[in-house]
């Protein structure tokens, strides 16, 4: 038995070790949330408006275009109980916070991080935000989460090859400059991705938590759907989009801090402003990230 | 908990050390651990079933004793049939409620009438066909008086609930497993680097192989509409390695875990693909449910004595109730018809023992006509696993008839990577390890042990390289 034992650690430390090893090196790597965690932790004092959400909103809304101290904690797949997390993580550090942009897309309400096929970033939130979203080894671990191959490809493109890694601004946006996709295929594509058969109770309680801190914090909540190319509006489910459009009118009817804005069908935008059916390029989000500002600036004339 | 899981790579070695900790204390106590730790390897995944496992230990264990008791052939008899029909009641709930009231309800249909009753959301508890047929044999065992009951109600309850082997087999036979638990186990050195070994070729297959083959299975299936021919036969070939590194891979663990604990299972997969009649394919895939059928249906039924008729419909009923055990599906019980059709000429021509041994024992390679049998077979095999993995019966056969149409000609529409490859590598090692329990068992023992550790690190990192997106088991839902 001894002998056995012996051999199993000395067979298996040198894997553990490297398991270690190689975990540390990926943690140290900076990336979007590690980087967007550091600048909450040390600026969330200052930031007027806070910027929430998904890809739609790393796309789609660019802080520089605000008049306002702006940041935006978005990330790709970052749904609704995420975007809870965060906020009442740093809702005391907040102090000069005075409104809150919060997207309710077409699949905000019935969606996941955890339950879908993104939900390997959900460790990003565990090792970088230190918000325990959950106690799956799986999702603590980096080593565990991507796998060895694409770690190792990961640390030879930042310590080797001085990789960037961080993909977002200063202030959180997601400058990305790519060639545009096809309309067509990503609209139908997206809608479909995008279409569930879930309950919403859970997303609906999430919306309402949110809406309820923000009442604490003696903000407001700007409610927006972000627009999106005729291709992808064409092919959403009826049944899911006006129950998402019946919860939000409920919504702003019980939080006075509230409002909505709907840019779904927004004809401002055209074929030029999107990358792809449902996320808007560089020309795209600084249209939108102008008319938001300019909504806040009139607002707060009144 | 899986076995490809962190989870369970952290509570297997508190399992362990606890276990051999307890060995010079009471055996019950040793017995009464693994309970516990099967209860909540159990639990992890969904603790409310396991008052399932509990009342059928209970079920049983009370039968057996009962059995025990009483000579009166009625009351054996009666109390036989208890123990089937409570077992195979929560099968009959949980599995196939819904089949049965789905297709009572377009049968009915069919004559003009509308049936108002609702299916029920019904969560199919994992492993539920395994022990429900590992605890009935055990009943039916002492029924017939092959086996003694016990009455040792915590060894009773470890053999009903053995982790390893709890939700995915080997179905361990009441005579190989219970003895098992009333012996004082020692700890055997070579026994427990064999279970290692075993359990890493296990995930090898489970994790590089199955996983790998899923992901492209999962895309050409579910788009089959998309594809032609050519790339569905890919899909079929993919799938029938993932099937096979998924369930042999686990049995492999299942095993080799056992014997870390001083236990010895049944060998579940006798490398089937190498197989030269659909005869021998069958004595070589999931051994210990084919063996469960032929002892507690099939030779009750008559076997193979009596007419032609007789040995038809016997072979029938046993693939095609095999096939219906997987799932609660037309396409489960198409495939088990299809392999009885595969299978019948050989029965009926008495050649269905003609294959016994290994193929190209003590031979490098198969001489030509092996090779073409063991090619048929294979090939069958295949169009047979399109019906076990299509969503329904008209998807299966409108995936068979692309591929038999002349877009099998045509230029594939998937770029496999290197997933054949690594296919290829598998099937090599398979063959090299042939006539072994299970592939690497002897491969590298006889090598000096820089080159013999070196080759075990290879496989574990090629276990992280290759690592396919984590798929659940596909057995773990039958």
């Amino acid at each position: 038995m001894k002998t056995f034992n012996f051999k199993t650690i000395s067979f298996l430390l040198p894997l553990m070790v490297a398991f270690v090893v190689l975990e540390m090196l990926i943690r140290y790597i900076p990336n979007d949330y590690s980087y967007k965690k550091n600048y909450l932790d040390t600026n969330a004092d200052k930031i007027e408006t806070l910027i929430l959400g998904s890809s739609h909103s790393y796309y789609g809304l660019n802080p520089e275009y605000f008049k306002s101290n702006t940041f935006n904690a978005s990330h790709i797949s970052q749904s609704i109980d995420l975007d809870y997390k965060i906020l009442k993580k740093y809702s005391k550090n907040l102090t000069k916070l005075k409104q809150l942009i919060l997207p309710i897309d077409y699949f905000t309400l019935y969606s996941r991080t955890a339950t879908g096929i993104e939900n390997w970033r959900l460790k990003n939130y565990n090792i970088y935000y230190n918000l325990n979203c959950s106690n799956e080894i799986s999702e603590n671990s980096e080593m565990v989460a991507l796998g060895l191959k694409k770690n190792i490809s990961r640390i030879k493109g930042y310590y080797l090859r001085n990789h960037e890694s961080i993909t977002c601004t200063k202030l959180g946006f997601g400058f990305m400059e790519t060639p545009p996709a096809d309309l067509q295929l990503t609209g139908k594509e997206a809608a479909l991705r995008h279409s569930y058969t879930i309950d919403n109770k859970d997303n609906v309680g999430m919306l309402n938590a949110i809406l309820n801190i923000a009442e604490k914090m003696n903000i407001r909540v700007i409610l927006i759907t972000n627009p999106a190319y005729s291709t992808y509006v064409e092919n959403l489910n009826l049944e899911q989009l006006s129950l998402t459009t019946k919860e939000i009118n409920k919504v702003i009817g019980d939080y006075s801090n509230s409002k909505y804005f709907n840019f779904l069908n927004d004809t401002s935008f055209e074929a030029l402003d999107y990358r792809d059916a449902d996320h808007l390029n560089i020309k795209g989000s600084k249209k939108l990230s102008i008319m938001l500002n300019d909504i806040i600036e009139e607002s707060n004339s009144k | 908990m899986l076995f490809n899981s962190i989870d369970f790579a952290i509570f297997l070695p508190i399992v362990f050390a606890l276990y051999w900790l307890l060995k010079n204390f009471n055996l019950k106590i040793q017995n009464l651990l693994i309970v516990a730790a099967s209860y909540l390897f159990y639990g992890w995944w969904d603790w409310r079933f396991l008052s399932l496992i509990l009342f059928s230990t209970i079920i049983d264990y009370t039968v057996g004793v009962y059995l025990s008791k009483t000579s009166h052939a009625g009351k054996r008899k009666a109390l036989l049939w208890t123990s089937i029909l409570i077992n195979l009641g929560f099968l009959g709930f949980f599995k196939y409620y819904n089949f049965f009231l789905d297709n009572f309800i377009s049968a009915f249909s069919l004559f003009g009438a509308k049936l108002e009753v609702s299916s029920l959301q019904v969560i199919l508890p994992v492993g539920i066909s395994f022990y429900t047929f590992q605890t009935l044999s055990y009943t039916i065992d002492v029924y017939r008086k092959t086996l003694k009951p016990t009455k040792d109600f915590i060894a009773f309850a470890a053999f009903v609930s053995f982790f390893p082997q709890l939700v995915a087999g080997p179905i361990e036979r009441a005579s190989n497993l219970l003895p098992q638990f009333y012996k004082k186990r020692e700890f055997n050195y070579n026994k427990a680097v064999d279970g290692f070994r075993q359990i890493l070729w296990g995930l090898f297959k489970k994790i590089v192989i199955a996983d790998n083959c899923a992901e492209y299975a999962n895309v050409i299936f579910n788009n089959s509409d998309d594809y032609s021919g050519s790339t569905l036969f890919l899909g079929a070939l993919f799938f029938t390695f993932q099937i096979y590194g998924d369930f042999s891979g686990y049995s492999d663990i299942a095993i080799g875990t056992s014997r870390l604990f001083g236990f010895n299972l049944q060998q579940n997969f006798a490398f089937p693909y190498f197989s030269r009649d659909i005869a021998e394919f069958w004595r070589r895939w999931h051994i210990s449910l084919s063996t469960w059928f032929r002892d507690y249906l099939y030779i009750p039924l008559g076997g193979s004595r009596g007419g032609t008729s007789m040995k038809i419909r016997n072979t029938f009923i046993i693939f095609i109730v095999s096939g219906f055990w997987h799932g609660a599906n037309w396409t489960f019980i198409v495939w088990g018809a299809l392999n009885a059709v595969y299978f019948l000429p050989l029965l009926l021509s008495n050649k269905n023992r003609q294959n016994i041994g290994v193929v190209a024992q003590g031979n490098y390679l198969p001489t030509i006509k092996e090779f073409l049998k063991m090619s048929l077979t294979f090939f069958l095999s295949v169009i047979a696993w399109v019906f076990f993995r299509a969503e329904n019966v008209s998807h299966a056969l409108s995936y068979l008839s692309e591929i038999f149409s002349l877009s099998l000609f045509t230029k594939m529409e998937v770029r496999t990577g290197n997933t054949l490859l690594l296919i290829l590598v598998f099937v090599i090692i398979e063959w090299i390890g042939r006539e072994s329990q299970y592939a690497i068992e002897n491969i590298g023992i006889k090598w000096k042990r820089p080159l013999r550790l070196a080759f075990y690190y290879a496989l574990i990192v090629a276990i992280f390289w290759f690592a396919g997106k984590e798929q659940q088991f596909i057995y773990f839902q039958f």
